[in-house]
């Protein structure tokens, strides 16, 4: 027979093969779409994320530089510092600054704020940023009276301005003041992800001697050749050198740099790990199961490969049978697991958008991944049709055609135990990190936040310096905002502030403390805010000792403050901090600690950063000698906060039309971004655990029911010879918590090793915590037993009459 | 004759098959003596086996007494019945039946530990019954490392050790070449002569007339009883 006819022919049988058992056939489909449509979303969520190189030419010069302060974290730079490696680095091509800069867009259509940046001059050059359209910045725009320039991103360009050609050279207005467009670049090449424009950064020849305000994210790029360890060394050289010169400030600093791609991951990159780990561990246990099924169908078809070898089939032959049922297998589940990936990317891609993964905008399903997920799946087929097929194509025929291939378990069967024992702990893992993480997110759910997160709203006003050029306008605009808010219908308290709780950005400085112990230069490092009386009420934070600021504090511009416990505790240990006063440092370069404050009050403790980590010493300043350009204001309501969003906006409008609102969320709502990635995590590793669960739940019940069903013979013997059903189920039970028991032995060995991965995102709950071990293994357990219990149930029922059935 | 150690009356046995019914065995009598060695005898498909299985508490009968040792038997439970094989009853079979994965020692010692019975004595049961059938040597090794000749010793091995109150051969030499199948037959005269209550089903009359009496049945139905003479002969 032609090749192309056997081959036809070979189809025909393996589809009709399959489609006589449509229950094992569709678990099998099933479960390899479960392990390759899982595999491939997520490796696609990690190509985009992890893999792929920036969008910049040479990425791999490009870094970013900290100042590293004695505790060892990553420190933003402070102007000084950054001078310094700009005229003292050899290795480097350049270094770049870039701070926020948050601008309301106003003059074409209706007023928004937009999220942006300013960038050094060279920042685009040194990156190599191609613009789409127009250029980047010129040195000269670098300068005071030349930077009123602009450079959008794509996104901006085409959502707001229509993609017009005629951009460039235009004037838009951004905080009321005309700035040209220049050019509009894509916006992966934008310095920083989110940004919508980039305007030049100014650093006045004061603030460049600053040494102490640490404001300032720097990248560079290092000279061809140079590498990584040579550049920091340099960093930490300059670092040494400036030492002496500052030991007030820099005495205990010192410089590094980091890859710039590897820092924009950093965060994310535990995350993933975890999760490549826990899809891989899933995808094993899903070729197991599928293993193990094609190891037990072949074992069970060893009489009819017996009569097609008698009836002259070559072994090629056979063999080929089993691996085109076996391909066809893998193609119908990798077609339907690459169609799942394929459908979940976009919800993934919200996913990792929500998770504040960066990159996120570029997870997609590349061909590449669903070449190899396409591959995976043939490759699985070949993998696990093969051995079987092996197996099956040399059968011993005079026994298989005489005994129906009956044995005790069959062929195979240490290799199918093996593979059991091997899903179970797996699974133990994956649930291990489950439950991790879940009781990780309960506790943190549970942590005292220090304010009341329900009916309250957060709004973001950033006023435009052009036309609230002076303190007392914008003293006298936020009064008004406060004033004419707090009148409304439903609300409460109105109170503003530099930051609301939670809201990712946050400042800290230092403070003279005179008599306190550690009563040295710079002085203690505590959080700030700015804020108004009703800020307190507004938020839900309670007043401890002392008093609130009063009025009349805000309206006689009185220098008091409010500190919290942590800092009554740290600094004022035994003392009663009311009445004692504090200094703040002033002056263009922030050395000299010139400004006094009186503590009128202490309030209770504030997760202001992030919910995992314990609230820091913190100090508020009623807005007498400070106040804002931008601020926040906190909304407290009597119903739902929502329902006074558009009222609330409308009042501020009433005071200036052209004033943009932004970010209006509810207290509740930043709470949750807050828990939102360890959620996420939550349940990609819940669904993923689950899943495994499942899986080695099916796959144990799989290999004890094919075990009874081969020994269904030997275990009418046992009854004849006077074994009680439930001698035999126990008999069946035990062997089922046998391999149970070894797969969980062997899991928590691995997992105690593989949860360390997570002490990142574990919160209060250590990664060998032993409640989550013992509660997965006994869940574990239980499955184990039912999936072995539904089986032996069978063999209970075992007839005896079968040991008088002759052979 | 005194109390019978068996004892049937009246036993049937019908099969339904899609709405057919099979009469396996029609109006069985037959009683068997403690120490008696009885074998029953006819053509395939006569009812010797449903016979059998319903003699070792394997089935039940559709209708009809069962007295096992002057107990009814046939109306037991599961669990009941299960302890009565264990106990009272072993069984021979054609094709042995041993567990593969088992040893010789573990397959003999398999009934004693569903009967609870400590190790210790369990032991001393498993050696006495192996040397008994001389296979004492062979304790450590598996089935398939056996004849057929000498599984089948490992057979009557595992139905002495439990001490029963009669030994139920279904075709014991039905597997085994005519040298192995008379050794098996000389081994089961031996037990014979040392007290054992035998009762085998064969369909071969040359083994048949080894017991001291044969019951010949056709259609369901003992159509003949006869005396043998070979037991005399050997024990003469």
């Amino acid at each position: 027979m032609p090749l192309l006819d056997q081959l036809r022919q070979d189809l025909r049988f393996g589809a009709r093969g399959l489609a006589r058992q449509p229950g094992l056939t569709a678990v099998i489909v099933l479960i390899l779409a479960l392990g390759i449509g899982a595999t491939a979303a997520i490796f696609s969520v990690v190509d985009g994320i992890l893999l792929k190189p920036l969008a910049f030419d040479q990425p791999g010069q490009l870094f970013q530089a900290f100042e590293i302060p004695p505790d060892h974290t990553q420190n933003n730079v402070s102007p000084g510092v950054f001078k310094d490696w700009c005229t003292q680095s050899t290795l480097c091509e350049g270094f770049a600054a870039y701070s926020g800069a948050s601008m309301n867009l106003t003059g074409s259509g209706e007023a928004v704020r937009l999220s942006g940046l300013a960038i050094s001059a060279n920042g685009f050059r040194l990156l190599r940023s191609h613009p789409v359209l127009g250029r980047t910045f010129a040195d000269s725009e670098g300068r005071p009276g030349n930077n009123r320039v602009v450079v959008l991103a794509l996104s901006l360009w085409r959502s707001r301005f229509g993609g017009e050609d005629s951009i460039v050279g235009r004037a838009i207005q951004l905080n009321g003041e005309d700035y040209t467009v220049i050019g509009v670049v894509p916006d992966e090449q934008m310095p920083r992800e989110r940004n919508s424009f980039a305007v030049p950064l100014l650093i006045s020849p004061s603030l460049q001697e600053n040494r102490n305000g640490h404001w300032l994210n720097v990248i560079g790029r290092l000279k061809p050749g140079v590498t990584v360890e040579q550049g920091r060394a340099e960093l930490h050289a300059i670092a040494a050198r400036q030492k002496p010169l500052y030991p007030a400030w820099k005495a205990h600093w010192t410089s590094s740099l980091f890859p710039l791609d590897e820092q924009l991951t950093r965060e994310a990159r535990p995350s993933l790990v975890i999760l490549v780990c826990a899809v891989a561990s899933l995808f094993a246990i899903a070729c197991a199961n599928v293993a193990n099924l094609l190891l037990a169908r072949a074992s069970a078809r060893e009489r009819e490969m017996a009569v097609r070898a008698a009836l002259g089939a070559s072994r090629a032959r056979i063999v080929r049978q089993l691996l085109t049922e076996s391909v066809l297998l893998a193609v119908l589940g990798g077609g339907l697991g690459a169609s799942t990936a394929f459908a979940s990317i976009g919800a993934l891609r919200q996913l990792a958008g929500a998770m504040a993964f960066p990159r996120a905008t570029d997870i997609a399903l590349s061909p590449l991944i669903l070449g190899l997920t396409l591959a995976l799946a043939l490759l699985t087929g070949l993998a696990f049709g093969l051995a079987p097929a092996l197996q099956a194509s040399r059968p011993e025929l005079t026994r298989a055609l005489k005994e129906g291939g009956r044995g005790s378990e069959g062929r195979g069967a240490r290799l199918r135990s093996g593979l059991i024992i091997a899903e179970i702990a797996l699974s133990l893992v994956l649930l291990v990190g489950a439950g991790l993480m879940l009781r990780s997110f309960r506790a943190l759910a549970k942590a005292p936040l220090g304010f009341e997160p329900d009916h309250a709203l957060t709004l973001s006003i950033s006023l435009a310096p052009a036309r609230y050029h002076s303190d007392e306008l914008r003293r006298t605009f936020f009064e008004s905002v406060a004033e004419r808010v707090a009148a409304l219908p439903g609300v409460q308290a109105a109170g503003l502030a530099d930051q609301a709780p939670l809201s990712r950005s946050r400042s800290d400085r230092f403070f003279r403390i005179p008599g306190w112990s550690g009563d040295k230069e710079p002085g203690f490092d505590a959080d700030y805010n700015v804020c108004t009386p009703d800020y307190f009420k507004a938020v839900g934070i309670p007043l401890e000792r002392g008093r609130p600021f009063l009025p009349a504090d805000f309206a006689q511009h009185r220098s008091v403050a409010i500190i919290n416990e942590a800092m009554a505790r740290q600094c004022f240990a035994g003392e009663n901090p009311i009445g004692r006063t504090i200094f703040t440092y002033s002056g263009p370069t922030f050395t000299t600690p010139t400004t006094s404050w009186t503590i009128v009050g202490i309030i209770g403790d504030v997760r202001s950063r992030d919910l995992a980590l314990a609230p820091k010493a913190a100090v508020y300043l009623c807005p007498g000698v400070e106040t804002w350009r931008d601020a926040i204001l906190v909304v407290r309501t009597a119903g739902d906060p929502q329902a006074l969003a558009e009222p609330i906006r409308q009042a501020i409008l009433g005071l200036d039309s052209n004033q943009p609102v932004a970010g209006v969320r509810t207290l509740a709502a930043l709470v949750d971004r807050t828990l939102a990635m360890r959620q996420m995590m939550l349940w990609l590793l819940s669904f993923f655990a689950g899943s495994a669960l499942l899986l080695a739940g099916i796959g144990l019940y799989g290999v004890i029911a094919y075990v009874v069903s081969q020994r269904t013979r030997e275990f009418g013997i046992r009854a004849a010879l006077g074994a009680t059903p439930e001698n035999l189920l126990g008999l069946v039970l035990r062997r089922g918590v046998l391999l149970a028991s070894l797969g969980l032995g062997a899991g928590i060995g691995v997992a105690l090793g593989a949860t360390r991965l997570m002490t990142r995102l574990l919160y209060n709950v250590r990664p060998g915590d032993p409640l989550t071990f013992a509660g997965v293994t006994l869940l574990l357990l239980a499955v184990a037993l039912v999936a072995s219990w539904l089986p032996a149930r069978r063999a209970a029922q075992a007839d005896p009459l079968v040991a008088l059935r002759a052979d | 004759m005194a109390d019978p150690l068996i004892k049937l009356d009246n036993i049937t046995k019908v099969f339904l098959t899609d709405e057919v019914e099979t009469h396996a065995l029609a109006g069985i009598h037959l009683e068997v003596a403690k120490g008696e060695y009885l074998s029953v005898a006819g053509p395939s498909g006569c009812g010797k086996s449903t016979l059998l299985s319903i003699l070792g508490l394997l089935d039940t009968p559709t209708d009809g007494t069962y007295l096992l040792n002057g107990r009814h038997v046939q109306g037991l439970s599961l669990p009941e019945r299960a302890r009565i094989r264990n106990q009272d009853i072993g069984f021979i079979f054609q094709s042995f039946n041993l567990i593969g994965d088992l040893t010789v020692y573990e397959n003999v010692e398999l009934p004693l530990t569903y009967r609870g019975m400590p190790a210790a004595e369990r032991k001393q049961r498993v050696t006495e019954s192996l040397e008994k059938v001389g296979m004492g040597h062979r304790a450590k090794h598996l089935p398939s490392q056996l004849s057929g000749g000498q599984q089948q010793r490992v057979a009557v091995a595992r139905a002495l050790g439990g001490h029963p109150a009669v030994l139920l051969a279904d075709e014991p030499t039905g597997n085994l070449d005519s040298k192995n199948g008379d050794a098996v037959m000389e081994l089961l005269h031996n037990l014979h002569r040392a007290g054992s209550t035998i009762l085998m089903v064969t369909h071969d009359t040359r083994f048949a007339r080894h017991a001291d009496r044969t019951v010949h049945l056709f259609d369901g139905r003992v159509v003949e009883e006869s005396e043998n003479t070979r037991a005399a002969e050997s024990s003469a």
